[in-house]
């Protein structure tokens, strides 16, 4: 079986001689020049489409972000506008009471002024 | 043309220097490339690349190596990260670690194409400088001298290689023919 095995082995490793014989391609030279074309061809206008043209995803994508962020912004401006007008009146009315109490403390310190000086 | 005639004419786009390199390097570099790759148009896709790397480095390269140890050189490092990116290298190896799947009627002639699944495997299951050295060697029929200057390594450092290299292969294959031929025999 060893004397088998080793036949075998020395008819795999003698196979290299049969795997190097390679068949020569006579369109290697015009597919390299060809290729080589492609290569050294200055950019273009054309490519510079064909470069948007494969980034498209990218800028959809982009301006449905943009759109989404406008909407929810917009959204929570617009939303519940009682509840605004609500907030805004509660606001006016306490900046009234603090302006009426301030008024109070000060004409009741003028008057006590008046009393002092008379 | 001398090969420092040609490296002018190709700094300076001379379309004839460039067809001559070419057809001149053209079946060792695909020959190369297929030794490493297994795959006879990958091997040509790769060479085209090979060339084409020629084409633009030739200003860098410096003529202190012979010219086609240089395209060697370019031509190894474009099968060998065309492996790491196909991955093919691991499919081999789980191929035969899988024991190979070949048709299991070993008591016949086996055929070139098992031999030839079966030599690939073991060739790159070897570790890529023993792999490189042996191609070089057995493929392209390279003299120990030039596969150390295209590898960059001592005489001595390939001798090494080289040895060790066809002592993991006969290892390999004596491996899988041994399991092969023992199933082959249980099965009957």
């Amino acid at each position: 079986m060893d004397r088998q095995i080793e036949e075998r082995v020395q008819k795999t490793l003698d196979f290299i001689r049969k795997d190097r014989d390679i068949p020569e391609d006579p369109w290697f030279y015009s597919r390299l020049t060809a290729r080589l074309e492609k290569e050294f061809q200055p950019s273009s206008p054309v490519l510079d489409r064909n470069l948007l043209w494969r980034l498209r995803p990218i800028l959809a994508g982009v301006l449905i972000l943009m759109a989404v962020t406008v909407g929810i912004t917009l959204g929570k401006v617009l939303s519940n506008p009682s509840e605004n007008q609500e907030m805004t009146l509660y606001g006016i009315t306490e900046e009234n009471d603090a302006s009426i109490a301030l008024f109070s403390e000060l004409s009741g310190s003028f008057e006590e002024q008046i009393v002092l000086i008379k | 043309m001398t090969d420092q005639e040609l490296l002018h004419g190709i700094r300076e786009r001379d379309q004839a220097a460039f067809r001559e390199l070419v057809e001149k390097n053209q079946q060792l570099v695909i020959r190369t490339c297929y030794s490493l790759v297994h795959q006879l148009e990958d091997a040509r896709d790769l060479a085209q690349e090979v060339f084409i790397e020629v084409m633009k480095s030739a200003a860098l390269f410096r003529g202190n190596a012979k010219l086609s140890s240089w395209i060697y050189r370019i031509a190894i490092n474009k099968s060998l990260n065309h492996l790491k990116r196909s991955g093919r290298r691991n499919a081999f190896m789980s191929l035969f670690s899988q024991d190979l799947k070949v048709e299991k009627d070993a008591s016949r002639s086996v055929e070139d194409k098992e031999l030839k699944v079966i030599l690939h495997a073991a060739i790159d299951r070897l570790p890529v400088n023993q792999r490189i050295a042996f191609t070089l060697h057995h493929y392209e029929e390279l003299p120990y001298k030039e596969i150390a200057e295209v590898m960059n390594l001592s005489l001595s450092s390939v001798e090494s290689l080289l040895h060790r290299a066809k002592l993991n292969l006969r290892k390999r294959l004596s491996h899988y023919y041994h399991q092969n031929l023992k199933e082959y025999g249980s099965s009957n």
